[in-house]
This record gives C-alpha cells, structure tokens and sequence, in this order.
C-alpha cells in the first residue's frame, strides 16, 4: 500500500508499505477513505515527541470502510464505513469502564501518560496512522462507530478527534451560563471550543490568534469576538479589560505546545527543548482568567516538564482541568449536533489533497498559508 | 453554513455526555469479554520499565534496531518519571535521523562517483579510439 512516511524532523514521503494485517481477534482492517491532518501532526513533524520511529505513518482522524475482520469482531461487517476515534482504548480496563477512554490501560505498553493513540509515535504505542491506504484498528468491537448510511465520511470525520477535542475543552470550563470564555488558537480545536462554548450556554466568546486569516474565519465561522496579540503590548491586560477587568470566567488553551507569543518560551522550549514545549497559552490562560475561574488544557503537551505558571495559579485558586479528548462517549451526541445543523463540522476543511501530495499539504498546514484550516486527504 | 452561534441546547449541566468526567464503572457497549484476549507474543516489543506483561494489544510496527534501537531499550529500563527516560529517546531519534540522512549522502555519493567514473571511462575510450 502507500502510505505517507516520517523520515526525520520537517521530512514527510509518500512510500509503498506492507499492507496492515489482523494481529488480534478483535482486530479489523479499514481501507481508509478520508485521513485529515491534524495540528498535533506537526508536533510530530517538528521532531518534538520523544520516540518518534523513522518510518512510522502518521494520522488518527480517519473514516475508513471495513474490508477484513478478526476472528472475534461481532459488531463490524465487511463494508461497513466507520469513523475511528484517534485513542485505542479497550472499553472494559479501570478506566475505559469509568468513561476515561484516552487513558487506557490496554493499549500502550510504552508510557503511563496516554492510551494507545494511531500514528502518534512509540510514545503512544506505536500503532501505524491512517494517513495510508489501509489502517489496523484494534478493539473494533469498542472504537469505532458506523457512519450513518445518509452522510458523507467527511460529515462526520471531525468525531474522530478534533469535535470531540473541542466539545470537551469547553465542558472542562465547567460553562452553565452567561460565562466570558477567552479561546487561545483559532485552529481547528480552538473553532469547535468556540461553537461548543455556545452550545453550552457561554454570555461571550472571545478568540485570541495572530494569523488574520484565522481570525477572520473565527469571526465569520463561529461569530466570535477576536483579538490578534500581536496588535496589543499586552494580551493578558488587554484581555482581563475587555472582560471588565477581573478576567475571564473561562479560558481554554487550544494552542499546545507550538504556541507563539513568547520568544522565550519558543527558545526554550522549541528550539533548544530545553521544555517540553512553549507553554504560553497555558501561561496567558493563568493570567487572563478571573480568579477562583477555571482553565481548561487541550492543546497537547509532551512530558517531562514545562516553565508554567504555577504559583499564580494557585494563588488565584483557579481549577485547572486538563486531557487528551475521551473521543468515544462524545460520538453520538456530537453526532446529533451535526445531523441538526448546529455544528456544520465539515465546514472548516479549506482543502483537499489526493494521499501523493500529503507533503505538500503537510507544508501548507503547517505555513498556515492560503487561507488553510484544515486539510483532508484521500488516501483511496 | 449553519447558524453561526449555535443554540445553547446543552446548558443543562448534567445532560454533557463528559458530566461527570469519571463515571460509576461499567464496561462499555461491544465488550464481549471480562479480559481482552492476548495478542500472541512478538519477538521484541519496548515497553516502560516496571510493565510486567504487555498489554492484550499492541503494535508490532518497526521494531527498535541498530544504535538508536540500543539507545531506546536503554530508555525503556529508565522509569518514565526520570527525565533522561526521555532525553535518551530524543537522543535517539536524532542519531536514527543522522545515520538515515548520512546513508543516503553516501548512498548518492557513491552513485556520483560511479556515474563520475564510467564518464570519465567513456571520454578516455573515445579519446583513445
């Protein structure tokens, strides 16, 4: 099969693999048909998560149809089209069983800190991605849900990370009505937190980027107030007195661990690594949030550490909330949301490539260039 | 589109598919056993130090090899707790990433110079004849 191929920091090819094969009963085999890239890619792209094989592939949003099962898949038949939650979480482990699906214990043999993730290095397992032709999903009884025979794969591709990510990004805040909420990255996350933020009840959204296009679209996309920090001396001043000067009820970091804004913290964390990371929004959430006011992490961290703003935080006695998306639970309700016309998911995609130039928009995504959002590919 | 500020449907607190985050335990719909069954043994798979048995699934993708496969079991004795758990598999990745781009220099080096010589052959024949 082809399959887009890492080999080595800011270096992505388009290579023939082995095709996957069933290695556990409960295995199944996807012929992928849409794989998006996701914001998180770059991070591996950039050389940024630790054990990041040469050779892997990369990818966890994807649709697929089935075109062979394990022995034991009860739920799944050939042809059937599926989108696949990014976490491999067995459903039936101390945490699976309690709803925390992204920390599963059954699937990672290679670090406590997350479940089993495709395409998302050794850290996370090793499982290939789906940015392939073909993909292995294990625990297919459990992961994966069938897409409705009256939508399109790319209607309901966003369940498989990034609407989900969202959603439960603005559910960490804890919104029950008339909240400011203060959204760091205009990104594909950043833009479903806004709309979630909205479904749950929020008074006032505001987004914070630097790139105009992105803000734009966040504007025109989910009808928020924006703010680009480049054009403020200071973003967490500038903010805490557009809110009324306490801060916000909410702030959500959406951004992770590529953030801009800081030139220190990009050195020390990006280009020396001397952190696992830039944690800048994580940072100006502390600043801009009100105190006893709650921050919500979304955006992806990597271990061991990172310079953040602890002291101020506790002595704020805000309440912060934090973790990789349980993808699973979110898929039916997210679902309905879409089906009514409350979240049009696939409108944030601004473009599409066949799997062959998955580089090209590797490099385009990650420029942030003509006007890009989101990128989708298809593999078959 | 759809309307750009969405309804506020899901105010209710406590009808959030995530409320609360941590639920009373209950295995999830599609488990058909109590305990996964086990994927069968591979020849060598990493895993975190303290880790007795791997888990029922895992991924036999691109089993470590050469130095940065010796540098990475190394790290996987560490404990994750340990910072050089994890400096040791960013340093792997990075000699894994020289030694890949040093053979392919030298990979296209050696055809330079082969191509470099047979030219060099082809001219000196034909100057010859």
């Amino acid at each position: 099969m082809r399959a887009l191929t890492y080999e080595g920091p800011y270096k992505v090819r388009v290579t023939k693999k082995p095709d996957p094969r069933i290695e556990h009963p409960d295995d199944v085999i996807l012929e992928v048909t849409r794989a998006a890239i996701c914001g998180s890619d770059l991070h591996l792209l950039h050389g940024l998560v630790p054990d990041t094989r040469l050779g892997c592939t990369f990818g966890h949003e994807f649709t697929g149809k089935v075109v062979e099962t394990g022995d034991s898949v009860r739920r799944l038949g050939l042809g059937d089209r599926v989108v696949v939650p990014f976490n491999i979480s067995c459903g039936s482990c101390f945490y699976c069983s309690r709803g925390l699906t992204a920390l599963c214990e059954n699937s990672n043999p290679n670090a406590d800190v997350a479940s089993g993730v495709f395409g998302y290095s050794h850290t996370t397992g090793g499982f290939e991605g789906g940015q392939a032709q073909y993909v292995r999903v294990p625990y297919a009884d459990v992961g994966p849900m069938k897409i409705p025979e009256d939508m399109e794969d790319e209607e309901v591709l966003f369940l498989s990370d990034i609407l989900p990510t969202g959603y439960q990004a603005a559910e960490m805040g804890e919104i029950k009505g008339g909240e400011s909420v203060i959204v760091f990255g205009c990104g594909p996350v950043g833009l479903f937190a806004m709309k979630s933020a909205w479904l749950m009840g929020a008074g006032r959204v505001i987004a914070v980027d630097h790139v105009p296009e992105r803000l734009a679209f966040a504007r025109s996309f989910c009808g928020v107030e924006t703010v680009n920090f480049k054009d403020v001396d200071d973003i967490v001043g500038h903010l805490r007195e557009m809110v009324g000067g306490r801060g916000a009820d909410v702030c959500i970091d959406a951004v992770g661990m590529e953030a801009d804004g800081s030139k220190l913290h990009s050195f020390l964390g990006v280009h020396m690594m001397a952190e696992a990371g830039a944690p800048t929004a994580i940072n100006w959430s502390i600043g801009a949030v009100r105190k006893g006011g709650n921050v919500s992490i979304i955006g992806v961290y990597g271990p061991p550490w990172n310079l953040v703003n602890i002291g101020t935080a506790m002595n704020k006695g805000l309440t912060l909330r934090m973790n990789q998306c349980n993808v699973r639970r979110y898929m039916p309700h997210l679902l309905e949301h879409i089906r009514a016309g409350r979240i049009d998911a696939k409108g944030i995609i601004t473009h599409r490539f066949d799997l062959d130039d998955a580089p090209k928009a590797y490099h385009l995504f990650e420029a942030k260039k003509d006007g890009c959002i989101k990128c989708v590919l298809r593999p078959n | 589109m759809d309307s750009i500020q969405p309804p506020p449907v899901d105010e209710d607190f406590k009808s959030r598919p995530g409320v609360p985050m941590e639920r009373a335990p209950e295995p999830m719909p599609g488990v058909h056993w109590t305990r996964p069954e086990r994927q069968p043994p591979d020849p060598y798979v990493t895993r975190r130090a303290g880790l007795q048995n791997l888990p029922p699934v895992y991924s036999s993708a691109l089993p470590p090899h050469g130095l940065p496969g010796a540098i990475r079991r190394a790290a996987y004795r560490v404990p994750e707790q340990y910072v050089r758990h994890w400096l040791m598999l960013l340093f792997a990745d990075r000699v894994e990433v020289m030694q890949f781009r040093a053979g392919k220099l030298a990979k296209r080096s050696g055809v330079a110079a082969a191509f470099g010589l047979l030219g060099f052959a082809a001219v000196r024949a034909l100057r010859e004849a």
